[in-house]
């Protein structure tokens, strides 16, 4: 009972009930190992009638189209369209970093929440979900599972994890391209905060194996804003890094410096072929979720 | 620099406050557990160096605010002058300039009122625990409040209940009796003398000597000059009015002399002049054409009295900024006829031979019919006869070519010209010069004495001859032949005469009694001798002319030239005159004037100019010198004074008072007079626009400072808000 409550705000019942109605979507056809809602890029045999293309030596004669060739004395091969279901990891950022919060929630805590629901409604069209934690390297895993009754099982292995240690995303990203052997979706939830050349080498890989990236940039609203007042001492969540300042004085200069990051992480991603979300955390997840669930379902029906 | 509230700056440790609070404010840190530290750390490294500038800026900039707060409530001054009393008390006298220039009017103000004002802002500069005298100050000295008193509500009132007088200035007595008063004051403050002025020129006549005296008591008083004087581009004054008649008969045209001065630097014309004779409407009016800068024109107008006893008359032209001396009026008594004896030597076959024969017909220059009607009546009677005759019943008595008389009725003589009588002397070819010179002259009752005569009158010697001056007539009885038009006295011709010698006359010394005679003047003389033709003195009331040569044509053809006529007519108004030149006084006289033994005790009561109100009692009838007299002192004001006798009817007089016509001369005080002023006093021009209180504050204590701090402190808290605004702004 304790341990349900410890894990049930991770659900967030809005986030739920907006992608129960959208579903995931791959954006990318990707190679399923179990009929679901995602077209597999393995067209031909199997189960819907896709098109006809003409014969040529090699093809297998069982998919010849004999009314066709009855007809028309033509040799013709029928095409299939096949649904796949995919499996997708769910890379979440476990670092110190995570754990600033301005209002009631951390990033870490809306990271897992994120987490969670997207874990929810992959189970729930039975998809597989992996989930893996990281810091400086994969801190938690827990292999792909297509099982519905698991997501108690992620939930409490998510509100289980504290965030004690730097950063270091290259790594975890490498780790992951190495796990994924069948193209899938990697999902990573991460303020990104560490190097930028790593990320960029880390999302490669794993798009260099096929896989679709998204990227949710998970920030607090006061590190968009910096709205604070009189002389305030910022203590470095990650190390033991102070520093003394009028933020009033050098807020243009640090939104400057914030922006500068996001654009180039947006430009990272835009440059390897993935999704790039801001996930506020100031705003509803649902509202993040369902906008972008939105999205995908626009970009599947093309 | 001094301090007027030096305890203020021990608040200049406030200046820690800010510091203080620039250190709290480093040690009031908020923490805040942060995540995106490496971009806190580039702004932070990149803003370092301003932002400790800025603080270092805005700290400077409270810290300067802080400052100023304090030295603006320190009241510093800055000390210009060499005034050193600082906020000590002050003993002071006030002096207010209140002669008739001070009258002068912008169409606002006056100088007066801008003088009480201004005395109002001396009273304001002074130190709590002043105390002040207050004099008003023409040609005389007023001490409204003779000694310094703490009492400034009593000083307040009476500065502004002042009335203007119509007096001249010279200010010298005041200072003098204010640098005794101060002198004598004894107590440690600070002395000073506030002069209020118009700086007008005339109101200095011995500058040079009270320069001498300001700066021999400079060390131990202060004087401040306020000028408050405005500046008047003109002028008009009417300088003179005068009766050229002499006589002032019922219902005969009485020929009036106005004197009109252009007191300014341009030409001034058509100025309108006009005559009125009590409070009635003009009764003559003249333009005179133009007047040139700086000068004096003068026209003839002529009135009428109706009635019998005392009149007025004024002299007016159209107001100007200066209204006192646009008008000046006489005090006449009318008379319906004029006693003259005539006191002949001998009598003679003829009556063309006799020696009243010319002056009896210059007298009375009507044909027989008229001589009844007409107001002068003579009676001649020879000097023989002369026992019993009471001169009182005569206006006047011409000796005419008497040789001596009784000595015993010299003292008689003497006693009826003392009391108002006025006698003339012809002395003829045959004259008693030695009775003349030690008998009659005995106690100085004669102007001068007679010497040798001069010349030959025989028929032989009649191609040698003296004339009269042709010119330059100065003496009131012959001014009138300064006008060519009216004929001349130069024409006559004068075979013999006496010479004259007028009586060593000395004015007497302050406090002595006056002598009984005053002092000789020459009504006429000789154009080749310059010996004096006629010459006259007051003695006691009355009035004595000595001529030099007969009444006759015996020694000269005078008498049968036209001039004789209004000769004698002017010589007789001459000793009427005498008798009513009590009603005319200048302003600031004391009026005496002789009245009717009937009227002895009588309460006497006076209205003066401009007034509304019942006359009050001034006092009653009283024996001066054995005469009954009406006396009264207070006539400030120029014009017409009412005295009412409290007889049954009341019986009504009227005198005048009238201002020096010097004050009307608005020039102010050179340039070169006012820096060489500057050197023994602090000269201040004031006008109503500006506060004189602080500028006096400035002279006694420097100048205060505090505005200036208190607008610097604005400043630069407003700099600050802007400068705390701007760098709080992201950068």
């Amino acid at each position: 009972m304790e341990q349900t409550s410890s894990h049930r705000d991770l659900l967030d019942a809005d986030a739920i009930a907006r992608g129960e109605t959208l579903g995931i979507l791959a954006r990318t056809v990707v190679e399923g190992y179990r009929v679901g809602e995602h077209r597999s890029p393995f067209r031909g045999f199997a189960i819907e009638f896709s098109q006809h293309r003409e014969y040529t030596p090699g093809d297998d004669i069982r998919h010849l189209d004999w009314k066709v060739l009855g007809r028309t004395d033509r040799y013709y091969i029928k095409q299939y369209e096949q649904d796949t279901n995919f499996v997708a990891h769910l890379l979440i950022d476990g670092s110190s970093s995570m754990n600033y919060g301005s209002g009631k929630i951390t990033k870490l805590h809306y990271a897992k929440a994120l987490g969670a629901c997207l874990a929810y409604l992959i189970l729930l069209q039975r998809d597989a979900v992996a989930l893996h934690v990281f810091d400086t390297e994969l801190r938690e895993t827990m292999t792909r599972t297509d099982n519905l009754e698991k997501i108690h099982s992620i939930m409490d292995r998510l509100a289980a994890f504290k965030a004690t240690e730097q950063t270091r995303i290259g790594a975890a990203l490498n780790d992951i391209a190495r796990m994924t052997k069948a193209r899938g979706i990697v999902m990573v939830i991460s303020d990104l905060f560490d190097d930028e050349e790593a990320l960029e080498k880390g999302i490669r890989q794993i798009r260099f194996g096929g896989s679709e990236v998204v990227v949710f940039h998970v920030m607090d609203p006061y590190e968009l804003e910096f709205p604070f007042h009189g002389t305030v001492e910022f203590i470095g969540l990650e190390g033991t890094l102070r520093m003394k300042t009028t933020p009033a004085a050098i807020r243009k200069s640090y939104l400057k410096s914030m922006n500068d990051f996001r654009r180039r992480v947006h430009e990272i991603c835009d440059r390897s072929g993935c999704h790039y979300i801001l996930a506020n955390t100031g705003l509803s997840l649902g509202e993040m979720l369902s906008g972008y669930l939105a999205f995908r379902h626009k970009v599947a029906a093309r | 620099m001094t301090f007027l509230n030096l305890g203020a700056l021990f608040g200049l440790a406030a200046v820690g406050i800010p510091i203080l609070i620039h250190l709290l404010n480093r040690f009031k840190v908020r923490e805040v557990s942060w995540a995106a530290m490496r971009f806190l750390q580039e702004s932070i490294e990149k803003n370092q160096r301003r932002l400790q500038l800025e603080d270092i800026l805005l700290l400077l900039l409270r810290c300067l605010l802080v400052v100023l707060l304090i030295l603006a409530l320190s009241r510093p001054t800055w000390q210009t002058g060499t005034k050193t009393s600082g906020s000590h008390q002050v003993a002071a006298v006030i002096i207010i300039d209140d002669s008739y220039s001070m009258g002068l009017t912008n169409g606002i103000q006056t100088s007066f009122q801008r003088a009480q004002a201004a005395a109002e802002q001396v009273l304001a500069a002074f130190p709590t625990g002043s105390s002040s005298a207050l004099f008003f100050a023409a040609d005389n000295v007023q001490p409204a409040i003779a000694l310094p008193t703490l009492d400034f509500n009593l000083l307040r009132q009476t500065i502004r209940q002042a009335k203007l007088t119509d007096r001249s200035t010279d200010l010298s007595n005041a200072l003098q009796l204010a640098v005794t008063t101060l002198q004598k004051h004894e107590g440690g403050e600070s002395k000073e003398i506030y002069l209020i002025t118009d700086g007008q020129a005339n109101g200095w006549p011995s500058l040079d000597q009270l320069e001498k005296q300001l700066a021999e008591i400079q060390k131990q008083i202060t004087v401040h000059v306020v000028l408050v004087g405005d500046t008047a581009e003109s002028n008009l004054a009417v300088t003179e009015l005068r009766l050229e008649s002499g006589l002032t008969p019922v219902d005969q045209p009485l020929r009036c002399n106005v004197t009109v001065l252009n007191g300014s630097e341009t030409e001034v014309r058509d100025v309108r002049v006009n005559l009125q004779v009590d409070d009635q409407p003009a009764v003559d009016e003249t333009i005179i054409d133009s007047i040139p800068p700086s000068m004096s024109r003068s026209v003839a107008l002529f009135a009428k009295l109706r009635t019998e006893g005392y009149h007025t008359i004024t002299a007016q032209i159209p107001h100007d900024r200066l209204p006192a001396d646009d008008q000046r009026t006489l005090a006449v008594r009318a008379i319906r006829e004029v006693k003259v004896l005539l006191v002949q030597g001998t009598a003679a076959a003829r009556p063309s031979q006799a020696d009243d024969f010319f002056v009896r017909n210059a007298l009375v220059p009507v044909s027989p019919e008229e001589v009844g009607q007409y107001y002068i009546k003579t009676t001649t009677v020879c000097a023989s006869q002369l026992g019993g005759t009471s001169f009182d019943d005569y206006d006047a008595v011409f000796f005419l070519g008497v040789d001596q008389i009784d000595p015993s009725e010299i003292p008689t003589l003497s006693n009826y010209v003392r009391q108002g009588g006025g006698l003339v002397l012809f002395p003829g070819p045959s004259c008693n010069v030695d009775f003349y010179n030690q008998e009659l002259d005995r106690d100085g009752f004669l102007p001068a004495q007679l010497g040798p005569y001069k010349g030959d009158a025989a028929a032989n010697q009649q191609d040698k001859f003296f004339t009269l001056q042709s010119k330059d007539y100065d003496h009131p009885i012959t001014t009138l032949w300064n006008d060519p038009t009216v004929g001349t006295l130069a024409t006559a011709h004068f075979y013999a005469y006496y010479p004259l010698t007028p009586v060593p006359w000395k004015e007497p010394a302050p406090g002595e009694p006056n002598s009984a005679g005053g002092q000789p003047r020459v009504v006429l003389h000789f154009a080749q001798s310059d010996d004096p033709a006629a010459v006259e003195h007051t003695w006691g009331s009355g009035r004595v002319i000595l001529f030099a040569s007969t009444a006759t044509t015996a020694w000269n053809d005078l008498p049968v030239h036209q001039a004789f006529v209004p000769l004698i007519q002017r010589v007789l108004g001459s000793l009427v005159e005498r008798q009513e030149e009590g009603l005319n006084v200048r302003v600031g006289q004391k009026f005496s004037y002789v009245v009717s033994n009937d009227w002895l005790n009588k309460d006497v009561s006076v209205s003066v100019p401009g007034q509304t109100d019942p006359a009050r009692v001034v006092g009653q009838v009283t024996l001066a010198n054995a005469l009954p007299m009406v006396q009264f002192t207070d006539t400030d004001l120029a014009g017409a004074y009412r005295v009412s006798i409290a007889t049954d009817p009341p019986s009504i007089l009227y005198f005048a008072a009238q201002s020096d016509p010097n004050e009307s001369n608005l020039t102010p005080l050179s340039a070169e007079q006012l820096k060489s002023l500057g050197e023994v006093a602090d000269v201040i021009k004031w006008n109503a626009n500006s506060r004189l209180t602080p500028t006096l504050i400035a002279a006694r204590v420097g100048w205060e400072l505090w505005l200036p701090l208190l607008i610097a402190a604005l400043v630069v808290a407003t700099l600050e808000t802007f400068v705390a605004q701007f760098f709080s702004q992201s950068k």
